[in-house]
Formats: C-alpha cells, structure tokens, sequence
C-alpha cells in the first residue's frame, strides 16, 4: 500500500487556549459593567449622561414645541406655509397614529427614562463601595437627581399621551415588548413618588461651577407642577393642598425670587439665575461650528427665517399668534410683550435687525439671542440659549391657583393668592389687582408663561380646550391626548390605542 | 494575508452660495485608515488507491484574524496656498479636532479559529461520497463554538453496465447532498452592553463647564448563537448530443436557522434596534443550467446558455420571540413585516381601491378613513369593518424575485466573435421611498411620471391621487402606488471582438467594442431596479443612483 502522504502546509501554531483567543472586546469601547465603582470621581458619570439624553431635538426643540405650545392659540405653525405636514397636522388637529413628530417625541423621552434608569441602577452599586459617608451621600444625592430627571420624563409622556407603560428598571428586549400600559393616576403616582424620594436627599444648592444642576427646590416645583395636574384628574382636594405646600415651601426659603428685568430672565447672562428652578443647559462650549456640542437647538427652531446675517436666523417655527397679540394688548402689556414678541422690520434694543424680508410678521422674542452672543459660523443661533421649564413666578401662580381652588396648606410664606399674583404683575409693571379670581390666575399664567410649552396643557387641564381651540380643530373626546404612536403599538403588541384615534 | 490601507482629504473652502448655504472658514478633514487580514491555514491530505476504491482524507485547521481602524482629523480655517499646504496644524488650533470611534464600523476587530475534516470515498468513478465535518469558532458570538457536519452523495450513471448500451446520455450523474454550515458575516461589535461616553452622554452645568459621562442602554442584549444554513440539494448533471449539450439541474433547499439581524425593539431601553437570532428563514427552488455548444464547420461555431433560478423566501419561524418584526421605517411608519409564512421583509401596506372622484363619492362610501376627499386613495376595507386602519394593511410582496434567469450567447466566425449576455429577474417589489421622502414638500421637485398622470378635475384618474393627496402623510404610507413592480429585463454585456493574425512581430491582437449594461427595460418609477437593503429592509429605494452603462473600446497585444 502506498502511501501519499501529501503535506500543503505546516507551520507551528502558536495559539494559547482557543477560547482566549476568540474572547475579545470590540475594540474603542468601555465596558459599562465594568465601572469602576470604587472611585468617587465617577459617580456623577451615569447621572451626566441622563441630563445628556434631555437635549436632542425630539426631546426639548423641535418635537417639543409642535406638540406642546403649536397645537395652542397661542402659536401658529410658523415658518413657510406648506413647510414641515406634521407640524401642520398639529396646528390644525389632523395628526393621527403615524405622525413622525409624535412618534419621535415619545421615543425621545423613554431615552430620557432609560438613561435616568441606568443612573439609579448603578448608584447602590456606588453607594456599598465607597468608604466616606460623605461619598455614600453624594451617591445618593446622585440617584436623586436621576430620579428627577426620570420623573420629569414621564410628567411629559402622561400629559401628551396619558396612558404610558412606566418602566424603572434593565429588561429584557421581551420584557419590553410586553410591558402594558399605565393609567394616568398611576403614573401621577409614579412621579410623585420618585419626586417624594427625591426631596429630602437632594442639596438645595449647587457651586457655581454646576449652576443647572437639579435642587430640592426642583424636585419641589416639579412636584407641585405635578399634583396640580394630577387634581384635574382625580383627588382634587388633597392634590391641590399639596401644590400649595410644597410652593410655600419653595417661597418660604427666600433662595428663589423674581427678577427686576423681565427681558433678562430669558437672556444667556440670566441663566440659572435666583428666578430659575430647572433649565436645559444648552452650550456650544465657544465654537464657532460643528454639530458635536452640548447644545439645544429649541432657540434656533424658533428663530427668525431668512434672517441675515446667517448667524441670526432659524427655522421660525412656533410663531406668536395674532390672538395672543391680541390679548396681550387688551390687558395693556408693554414689559412682557416687548420680549414676548419679536416683530420683523425691527431693531432689538441690543441693536439687532429682524428684516423684513422674513416670511412671518413675528417671532418668538423669548428665545432671541443678541449677535453679540453669538460667535457661531453659520446656521448657528441660539446656541447657548437655556430652555425654561420652572420658573420662580409660575412657583406663585400655582400657589394663587391651589388657594383659589381650596387647598388650606401651605401657610408659612405668609403669600395670599393675592400677593402671589399680584408680585408677578409688578415685575411686568401691570397695576395690582384688588381681588383676585381663578381666572385672573389663568389669564396671568397666559402672559407670564406665554410661548414657554403651558398653555396647551393648561387649557386641556382645566377643562378649557375645548372652547378655545374648538374652531382650530380641537374634539375634546379626542384630542386631549396625542395618540399612541403606531410604530409603538408594532413593536409591543400589548400597547391600546387613546381613544378616538384608529 | 490581506493588508488595505487609505488616505483621503476633504478641502472646503470659504463660500457663500445664498441662504444659509455656504461657510464662513473654510474646513479641512483628512482620514487615515489600516485594515488587514491573516488567514492561517495548515492542512493535511491523505490519499489512496486500493483498487476501485479511492478515498482521501483532509484534516484542516484555520486560524484568521480581521483588524480595522481608522482616524479622522478637522481643522477649520486653513488657507488655501497650493496642494502642499494642505495641514491641519495650519488651521486654526481651538478647532483641530479628532475622532477615532465612529460606532459599529470602525474600529472593528474579529478572531476566528476552525478545525475541519474532509473524507471523500470513489469506487470506481461510479459511486461518490464526500463526508465534511466543521467545528468553527468565532469571537463575534456569544455562543463561541458551532459545529457543521454534511454528506454528499453521487452516483454516475452513465458508468454503470446497464446504462452502456443506450445513446441519449454521454454522461448522467445523479446527485445529493445535506450540509450545514455556520455563518458568522454579522457585525463584529455587537454581542456586548458598551458603555457609551463623548458629547452626547455628557452634561454641561454653570458657565459652559462639560462633563464627562457615560450612558448605557438599559435593554440587554440578546445572546447571540451561530448563524446556521441548512442546505439539502437534490439534482442530476448530464450531457448529451455528443456533449453538445450539457445541463445541471437542482433542487434546493436551504434553511437559515437562527438568523442574525438588527430589529427594531419598543423605547424605553435606550436603543432602537438589537441583534439577535430572530427567525427560520427558508429558501427553496429549482436551479436550471443548460449549455448548448456546437461546432457547425472550422470556420464557424455557437454556443447557448441559459439558466434560471425560481426563489421561494418563507419565514418559517421567530423563535417564539415576537409575532412579527417590523422594519423599513419611511416618515415615521413601518412599511415591512416578517412574520411566519410570508417573506423576510415583505412590504407590508394598503391597498388602494380607487382614487375619490368628487366630494359625493366620498361622502356616499359607507367606509371611513382619515381623509376622505377629491383625489384622495380610497384604501380597500379588508375586514369589512367599515373602517380603514391598521387592521386594514395586507403584505403587498416583497423584495425578492420569483425567478431569475439569463441567457448567454456566443458566434464564433472565422476570426470575429460575438457574445451576449441578457439576465433578467420577475416579480420582485421596490418601495419607492424616493417618492415618499421627496415630494412630501410641495415647494419640491415631483418626478415627471406623477406631474404627467396626477389626479386633477381634468385627468380624474383611479391610481394616482392629487398633487394635494400626495404631500399629507396618510396618503404618504406603504401602499401599492409606492410598492411597485421591480421585475427587470436587462442586457448585461454586448461584445465584438476580431482576431489578427500576427503582425509584424505583434502577436494575439484583438481589437473589441463592448457594452455593458448597454439597454434595461423595467416598469418602475425610479431610475434603476436594482436597489438593495438588509434583510429587512430589502428593496427600499431612498437614493439609489441610476447604474452606467459602459462602453469600452480595446485592443489587446502580446510583443
């Protein structure tokens, strides 16, 4: 018998176990279980990364002004006529299921949820390495803010959509897909809980180096903001009375207080200033180009079209209304509507042209950002311009509001609905009122809060959307929640539809 | 070894076009890359003879590696003087900026070791059996190790006695096989939670001060398992007409078990898709070749080919994970579903039932749907529930032909020779998504096929709706006017060519004219049938460039 024994190739193999050799990490990467949980310099790493996720444009610009101030009488679409269908859907009440702005403005904010629930996840894991009890608080306070940020989401996804699925921990992508939904008043529940957990171990102030940062006060003001819409649903009493406490808590510190200058309150030196209780830090860290900043572009959709020079225009959408125009001149405005409106054909006090040549008659003043500011390349304003969620005056309206409407807390302040309203009315150098009635609160809420994503869910709230925005399109049965995104509803098949909508 | 490497520079300089087009200092990027390849293979064949047995053995074992990484740099303001000036220092400090991770593609990093055994068995050039054996690692699993038998069957016929006497076959081989292979051509950066830090996971507090942070998904990732094909062929090979003829036919049946893909997955965990080892999918069909070669004279001789090849894409399963995927989203919709029994992918939409003549005709039909206007589709009521939504969409087909097929043919005339080759596909879908995404704006650009035939008071058509229709997003969603028809028929490659005899110490000149891809004929609205896309997302056409044909001109010399 023959033998061919036939060698191609023979080398010596120079492999240490197999296994090994096929047990490497994609490269360019952090392994996220691998944290080190030992070092206290990276406690804040996760909750960073969860005040991150409130920036993109489907949370906190464009998604977020379509569907929570256009859809207002206080708004109009804005820009160019036939620009943007979806926004037009929700200026005119013909959004359905499929709407894109919709669909996205719901994946923005369970981001938001996912990266505050990664942050809470990891801060026990902190909390039991380290060694100081002053780095086991600073762990906690941590998660706190974490908290805040996860209840702020949900705040935004019951009052858009109402009935959310609530999630607070990792699953498994079947567990996600499985989840149901919550009813509003869980939710409600839901937030007031992580916000009533939140408040004891949060600090009530930062250095100036994390000015922005989330306070108790925060914590406080969203609460308040929380349970005064939680008492249109159910248990109005007792949800009122806790509106007022806790917004007699937070004027009862004397840390927060109005500005002399209303304009000022909206300017990039004002941030994060003693009327400021929670703002989205927005920043392009001094450059001049480059979309990998920290920054929001809220002011930059707002801002006036064809503007020149390129630095100084946006997009103009979510333009002033002619009936807030309107109303805003009944009640002879002059301070608030100066910076409320910014009419085109007109020179800004800090000398700054708006031409005529802009398609729309007038812009959004609140987010108007002078030239001076602004050392962006091209196509880049506002950059630097905070978005305002709480301020200290709506902390007094929705005081006025809670002891208009019964609540008997809330006492050590020493405000009255009355003063409340009428410090808000002084600031904007309207003449104080003698007595004041529920509407009266309404109506200051309207001008002060103007253009700030109030005003549609205030009306839905108290009941009022139906008259007013009945000629925009508006069907109470319907439309006082956005639908379900049908991409949602595809991907976990246990998800209802709102009614009214396919 | 395989060893790539590349260099590429991007230059724009200060302009101004108008609007808020243009740039105000100018931006330079430069890229450097590397990628390489080491495949080790070391192999050991035994072979022998006793008789009419025949066998041999091949022990194997392969050891390979894959490596990419790359690393771009940008500058802005940096003065244009000549070529060599060209730097990214020149430009301005506070801008150099420079990244080298750039997601799932780069850097990228694969190991993979496979040991393999071959024993294959001849008696007598009559009876054929090959048995493989396969145990391959992989670094992109977590599942590291699958192991891949197959066997193999032949029996030559036409070597038998009972087969010499007859005249059809000069030669007819009966064969099958079952095999089983893993795939890993997935994604090498994908089975593990990574931690993600950069801009977007950081925070910015007081005057402009960043923060470093570190985000994490909070969905876990899916174990991943080797990709496995199945493959059972049963088929026969034979030539006949003094071997003027040949053919091979076969059917297959090939089952992709486990398949790796990217789904998409409910908010809330922080990602948009995941892999996973989603589903079954099943491929079967028939496999016709056929080659007809004849030598009419010395001068002159032909030669035919035709092949076709039918396609039968069936989801058989989805590992009881999910009742269907949903992918291809287009303006915020979902326009494919897999689900069991039907196509991986398949376009997934309404029907239209007509375009809404007047304002009458609407408001008579009983069925209600968002917008029921002039010129708007009337989608079909499947369920007859008097309601068009979701309950409403059917699978409208899919990316995947029902055959394709081609025929070769070549003239060989004293010293000119012809050859052509015509190829073809039917009855595949495209998605026309160009439309979708386009023309949603109605200060935009429309195609000249919709502003010929769009729906007016005067042109009432029953399958294109109004210019109005056409921009509101509920028109604007899978349906059969976007989902149309990609069935092709292309020539692929026409060419001519002489042979000269040598010339003056010139030697095999030959001088050709050829065309490729020179004419295709299809009935879609895009520019060109051929648009590709993953697994489930296959046939949606967003940009797809029209392809060139080519003409060449040549002559080819040996000194």
């Amino acid at each position: 018998m023959k033998n061919k024994i036939l060698v191609l190739c023979l080398s010596a193999l120079t492999l240490t176990g197999c296994s090994d050799y096929l047990d490497i990490r994609p490269e360019g990467t952090v392994p996220s279980l691998g944290m080190d949980y030992t070092k206290s310099e990276n406690i804040f790493k996760p909750v960073s990364a969860a005040y991150a996720s409130l920036r993109p444009s489907e949370v906190h610009a464009f998604n977020y002004i379509c569907m929570f101030e256009i859809p207002s009488d206080d708004a109009d679409k804005g820009s160019t006529p036939d620009d943007n269908p979806e926004a037009r859907e929700l200026d005119s009440f013909t959004f359905g299921p499929s709407n894109g702005l919709i669909a996205g403005l719901w994946n923005g904010y369970y981001n938001v949820v996912s990266a505050a629930n990664n942050a809470i996840g990891q801060m026990p894991l902190f909390e039991a390495n380290m060694m100081t009890e002053a780095n086991k608080l600073y762990a906690r306070q941590c998660e706190a803010e974490a908290k805040v940020i996860r209840a702020y989401a949900f705040f935004n996804l019951v009052r858009a959509f109402g009935n959310v699925p609530i999630m607070d921990t990792v699953m498994t992508s079947e567990q996600l897909a499985s989840l149901h939904q919550s009813t509003p008043a869980q939710v409600y529940q839901f937030i007031e809980n992580d916000l009533q957990e939140a408040i004891p171990v949060l600090p009530a102030s930062y250095s100036k180096a994390y000015a922005g940062r989330i306070t108790s006060y925060t914590a406080m003001a969203l609460k308040a903001k929380a349970h005064m819409y939680h008492a249109s649903i159910e248990n109005a009493q007792a949800n009122w009375d806790s509106v007022a406490s806790l917004t007699d808590r937070i004027m009862a510190s004397g840390r927060y207080s109005l500005l002399d200058d209303f304009r000022s309150v909206f300017s990039v030196d004002q941030e994060n200033s003693k009327e400021s209780l929670f703002e989205i830090q927005s920043s392009s860290l001094g450059a001049s180009s480059g979309d990998n900043y920290p920054y929001v572009i809220y002011a930059y959709v707002q801002g006036p079209r064809n503007n020149e020079p390129s630095n100084m225009q946006g997009w103009g959408f979510k333009t002033p209304s002619s009936a807030l125009i309107q109303f805003f001149t009944n009640r002879g405005e002059t301070v608030r509507a100066a910076t409320t409106f910014l009419y085109r054909g007109t020179k800004t006090p800090e000398g700054d042209s708006i031409k005529t040549k802009c398609p729309n008659p007038v812009y959004n003043g609140k987010v108007y950002t002078p030239s001076s500011y602004n050392k962006w390349n091209y196509n880049g304003y506002g950059f630097d311009h905070n978005v305002r969620i709480l301020r200290y005056s709506e902390v007094l309206l929705m005081f006025a509001e809670a002891k208009l409407n019964g609540a008997t807390t809330g006492n050590t302040s020493g405000q009255t609905s009355l003063s409340a309203v009428n410090e808000v009315r002084r600031r904007a150098k309207l003449t104080e009122l003698n007595s004041v009635a529920v509407q009266d609160v309404y109506d200051e809420r309207r001008a002060e809060l103007a253009l700030e994503e109030n005003r549609y869910f205030d009306l839905i709230r108290t009941g009022r959307a139906q008259s007013v925005l009945g000629g925009k399109g508006f069907v109470a049965s319907k439309h006082n929640l956005f639908p379900i995104p049908s991409t949602q509803m595809q991907l976990n098949t246990n998800l209802r539809q709102n009614p009214g909508y396919n | 070894m395989d060893y790539n490497s590349w260099r590429a520079r991007d230059y724009t300089p200060e302009h101004y076009v108008g609007g808020s087009q243009g740039l105000n200092q100018s931006s330079l990027s430069k890229t450097f890359g590397i990628s390489y390849r080491h495949i080790l293979d070391n192999l050991l064949t035994f072979n022998d003879k006793v008789g009419d047995h025949s066998f041999s053995v091949l022990l194997g074992e392969s050891t390979r590696n894959e490596r990419k990484y790359s690393m771009i740099g940008t500058a802005l303001n940096v003065p244009y003087i000549d070529e060599q000036s060209l730097y990214l220092s020149r430009g301005s400090a506070s801008s150099l900026f420079v990244q080298d991770y750039i997601g799932d593609t780069n850097p990228y990093a694969y190991n993979g070791i496979s040991f393999f055994t071959r024993a294959s068995y001849n008696y007598a050039d009559k009876y054929l059996a090959t048995f493989t054996f396969r145990a391959d690692g992989s670094s992109k699993y977590q599942q590291k190790w699958g192991y891949f038998p197959s066997v193999g069957l032949g029996w030559i016929l036409t070597s038998e006695d009972f087969m010499q006497n007859q005249h059809l076959f000069n030669f007819l081989k009966l064969r099958a096989s079952w095999g089983r292979l893993g795939n890993d051509n997935v994604p090498a950066n994908s089975a593990v939670i990574l931690g993600q830090t950069g801009m977007a996971s950081s925070a910015v507090f007081g005057n402009d001060i960043l923060y470093e942070g570190v985000g994490s998904q909070t969905v876990l990732q899916n174990t991943l398992k080797w990709e496995v094909v199945d493959e059972l062929n049963v088929g026969f090979d034979f030539s006949m007409v003094h071997q003027n003829l040949r053919g091979e036919i076969d059917y297959y049946n090939r089952t992709t078990n486990n398949a790796v893909f990217y789904a998409p997955i409910a908010s809330g965990g922080g990602v948009a898709t995941l892999l996973g080892n989603w589903g079954t999918i099943r491929n079967q069909g028939i496999e016709l070749n056929l080659n007809w070669n004849e030598k009419v004279s010395k001068d002159f001789s032909y030669n035919i080919g035709f092949n076709i090849t039918t396609i039968d894409n069936k989801v058989v399963s989805l590992n009881g994970k999910r009742d269907f995927i949903p992918d291809g989203l287009i303006r915020g919709n979902y326009t494919t579903r897999t689900a069991v029994g039907h196509p991986i992918g398949a376009f997934y939409g309404y029907e239209i039932d007509g375009v809404y003549a007047s304002e009458g005709d609407a408001l008579r039909d009983p069925v209600s749907q968002d917008i029921k206007l002039a010129g708007y589709f009337k989608y079909k009521d499947q369920n007859g529930d008097k309601a068009i939504d979701e309950k409403d969409k059917v699978y409208l087909g899919s990316a995947i032909p029902l055959f394709t097929s081609g025929l070769d043919l070549g003239i060989n005339y004293k010293k000119f020779d012809v050859s052509v080759t015509l190829q073809g596909q039917y009855g595949n879908k495209i998605l026309n998504a160009k439309r979708m995404n386009r023309d949603i704006f109605t200060d935009g650009n429309y195609d000249l096929d919709f502003y010929e035939n769009h729906w007016s008071e005067n042109n009432k058509s029953n399958t294109y709706p109004s210019a109005e229709a056409y921009n509101k997003a509920f028109i604007q969603q899978a349906n059969d006017f976007f989902v149309e028809d990609g069935s092709y028929f292309r020539i692929q490659n026409v060419q001519i060519g002489y042979n000269f005899n040598t010339i003056k110490g010139i030697k095999n000149l030959r001088l050709y004219l050829s065309a490729q891809r020179p004419f295709t004929y299809f009935t879609y609205k895009g520019f060109t049938p051929e648009v590709s896309g993953g697994p489930t997302t296959s046939g949606i056409d967003t940009q797809t460039y029209p392809m060139q044909a080519i003409y060449t001109f040549g002559l080819k010399f040996n000194l």
